[in-house]
């Protein structure tokens, strides 16, 4: 199959560029993959151009590139495809209106994917007749504001697919949306096997890492430390990430008196080295869309202990087996979490390896190969419905049985909404 | 739109792998190398004085190969600094190609043997792989005989007190730190307290912040120095058995206000120098907020 990744910038850094690029490459080894980087700012990937992939872009931002388009006069007007609701509206324009429209109409891929709320929205309404849409949602649809659930509530029924990084958030658009026809399927995002041998469970730290924000409640973490060490002061922590913060956890821990335990080692790539110098993580958010992180640190052999906050430690980490979950917020359950593997040797060490072991499932391999069938499965109905059906079918019955005939309904109803708009 | 920016070609960049081992060998893993017969080349950079050793400027290690048994992955090839090799003190850039001039990209840097490291008998060497701020692979050495490091450190309004380990000498009984003016002459001396390998000592805020010496606004730092006997030569207490090359923004202590005439006061705090070095700074106290 040829398939083609919509990203918003392929030059930057976060957890939707690895995830896609990771992903890429895994598809690459079977399929003729693409990404399309609406964006480039700079001139290499910050995190390395994924290997047998093609990457392009479609807005130069390159300061002094002779194809700046920083200054075109179509970029400094509001966009009217992407959708006002998501985050990045801002940044939008009638250029990456025009430019993403052109690509997508010029596009010869079997499967065209999206990878934020706006870009899937993109496909919608200006995807080439006979592609398969499938929109990927890398955060959770409670962490969407009102104004983008419903642009997306009514945009993705065109979509053939959505593909979400938890099963609870499937199940949201399951429920809260109504996408009739539309596959909803969770896949979670994948890591790859680290290139450095696993923790050997013997170093005396604790290791976090993530964005220093409000979100990740580091400050719940430092203070369940200082009961950590009241009772092992031999046992450090590290917090890796930069972040608004930093100021507040550095005077939280000054004022602790945790500061020859507790350390801010500021923004770290690639973290895979940083994992195995620990032999325990923590993971303290009060919400993560999915727990890129968790998954990291368990296939370096390191066991962690993660809130059990929505959306994704609670399907990554079984408790009590390859990891432990403790109450949003508890301090008092974090602590006594920690220093439960910090007691037995033992435990932390098969934890450990239990953690390694079951983080496999993670692979880039497998998970492209669930993408992968559910790509083929969508392609397979989409080409067997030639015969089509009548929109009343669709709405009456809906179900996979008349999958088929309700992509080429979509097909149908995304011309009518095309023909009404010229960007 | 996709059209490459017009630069002239550059050879392509080789990324190294590096594995440290607790005794102060490196092994590095360099791929997109270099062919056959090409050396890694690590040479001093000039801007680090050498004030703890002295010795070559370069060193050459042989790249050989195939260091990789994956076989589908790009070919690599390896380099060892062994531990016997002895690296002068200072910041080594990191090279390749036949001419040594091709800088090396910092790929995978596998240190774990590195943190809470406790080195053998003999000279303390010191050799931390990191990435310079333009992305570049370089090596932070340190060779020190005797060593003083720094250990846990607690700071309170009237000063700090630090302990640590002393390697390659032995603590007498009238062992003294002395903090020195940087840039000046003065000096304080307090005592230390210990026995063996171990040190601890108090250092009062107020005699260092008390020293006159220029106009109040102006930042001070002070170096620690431990005298494991009084007519000894000192030894630079600092910490540099782990993996991290640069302490400043990681082992952040809390500062304290301390009153110095004709000032608003001044803040002290102890911390480290971009060498790993233990000091205490005194920075001008911010002025007082004046309330309406």
């Amino acid at each position: 199959m040829h398939l083609s990744f919509l990203l918003h910038n392929a030059y930057g850094i976060g957890g939707t560029i690895r995830g896609t690029f990771n992903l890429a490459e895994a598809l690459a080894v079977h399929h003729d993959v693409e990404i399309v980087s609406v964006f480039r700012h700079r001139e290499e990937p910050v995190l390395g151009a994924p290997a047998g992939v093609r990457l392009s872009h479609l807005v130069d931002l390159r300061r002094g590139s002779p194809d700046y388009d920083g200054d075109d006069p179509e970029h400094q007007r509001p966009a009217r495809v992407f959708p006002r609701g998501d985050g990045c509206y801002r940044q939008y324009s009638r250029l990456t209106d025009a430019r993403i429209g052109a690509r997508l109409a010029a596009l010869e891929a079997d499967v065209v994917i999206g990878t934020r709320p706006g870009l899937n929205v993109h496909l919608v309404r200006q995807g080439g007749h006979g592609q398969i849409r499938v929109g990927q949602e890398h955060l959770a649809l409670d962490n969407h504001g009102r104004r983008l659930r419903c642009e997306i509530g009514h945009r993705y029924r065109l979509l053939h697919a959505v593909t979400t990084v938890t099963e609870a958030d499937a199940r949201a658009y399951r429920t809260r949306l109504w996408l009739p026809g539309v596959r909803i399927v969770a896949v979670p995002n994948c890591v790859p096997a680290p290139a450095v041998a696993p923790a050997d469970s013997t170093g005396k730290w604790v290791v976090a890492a993530g964005r220093l924000t409000r979100v990740k409640r580091y400050d719940l973490l430092v203070r369940a430390f200082s009961q950590v060490v009241a009772v092992r002061p031999d046992w450090r922590l590290r917090i890796h990430g930069g972040g608004d913060e930093k100021a507040a956890l550095r005077r939280l821990i000054e004022e602790s008196g945790l500061y020859n335990h507790v350390f801010l080692m500021g923004p770290t790539d690639p973290l895979e080295a940083e994992w195995v110098k620990g032999s325990l993580a923590a993971v303290t958010s009060s919400h993560e869309a999915f727990g890129m992180t968790i998954v990291e640190a368990m296939r370096c052999g390191v066991p962690v202990v993660a809130t059990d906050c929505p959306h994704g430690p609670g399907e990554i980490i079984e408790h009590g087996v390859d990891g432990r979950l403790v109450p949003v917020g508890d301090v008092d359950a974090i602590a006594g979490a920690l220093l439960g593997l910090i007691q037995d040797d033992g435990l932390r060490r098969r934890m450990g390896e239990a953690a390694r072991v079951a983080s496999a499932r993670f692979d880039p391999a497998r998970i492209a190969e669930r993408h992968a069938a559910l790509y083929a499965e969508l392609a397979r109905s989409s080409r067997g419905s030639s015969g089509g059906a009548k929109p009343r079918d669709v709405l009456c019955r809906g179900g996979s049985a008349l999958l088929g005939g309700a992509f080429t309904v979509r097909d149908k109803a995304a011309d009518v909404i095309r023909k009404g708009r010229t960007v | 739109m996709t059209r490459p920016i017009g630069r002239r070609a550059s050879p392509p960049v080789c990324t190294a792998d590096c594995i440290a081992d607790s005794a102060g060998g490196i092994t590095f893993d360099v791929t997109d190398a270099a062919r056959p017969g090409a050396t890694l080349v690590l040479r001093r950079r000039a801007d680090a004085v050498g004030t703890h050793g002295g010795g070559d400027d370069e060193v050459r290690l042989p790249l050989t190969g195939p260091a990789t048994a994956s076989g589908a992955g790009p070919a690599r090839l390896r380099a060892v600094l062994p531990s016997t090799v002895e690296l002068a003190e200072g910041h080594w850039d990191i090279f390749t190609g036949t001419s040594g001039d091709r800088p090396v990209r910092p790929g995978i840097r596998d240190v774990r043997a590195l943190i809470d490291r406790v080195p053998g008998t003999g000279p303390v060497a010191a050799r931390v792989p990191y990435p310079t701020a333009d992305g570049r692979l370089a090596l932070r050495t340190w060779l020190r005989a005797p060593h003083a490091e720094a250990g846990t450190v607690r700071c309170a309004p009237a000063g700090m007190s630090v302990e640590g380990v002393l390697y390659g000498a032995e603590l007498g009984e009238h062992a003294r730190a002395e903090a020195r003016l940087h840039g000046g002459d003065r000096t304080h001396r307090v005592a230390v307290t210990g026995r063996g390998g171990v040190f601890a000592f108090t250092l009062p805020y107020g005699p260092l912040a008390e020293e006159p010496g220029g106009p109040g606004g102006e930042s001070r730092r002070w170096d620690l120095w431990l005298l494991p006997a009084p007519d000894t030569a000192g030894i630079r207490i600092s910490r540099i058995l782990d993996d991290i090359w640069d302490k400043r923004a990681i082992h952040v202590y809390p500062a304290h206000a301390v009153p110095a005439h004709g000032t608003d006061g001044r803040l002290a705090a102890p911390g480290y120098t971009h060498d790993n070095d233990f000091c205490v700074r005194l920075d001008p106290a911010p002025a007082p907020v004046p309330t309406p």
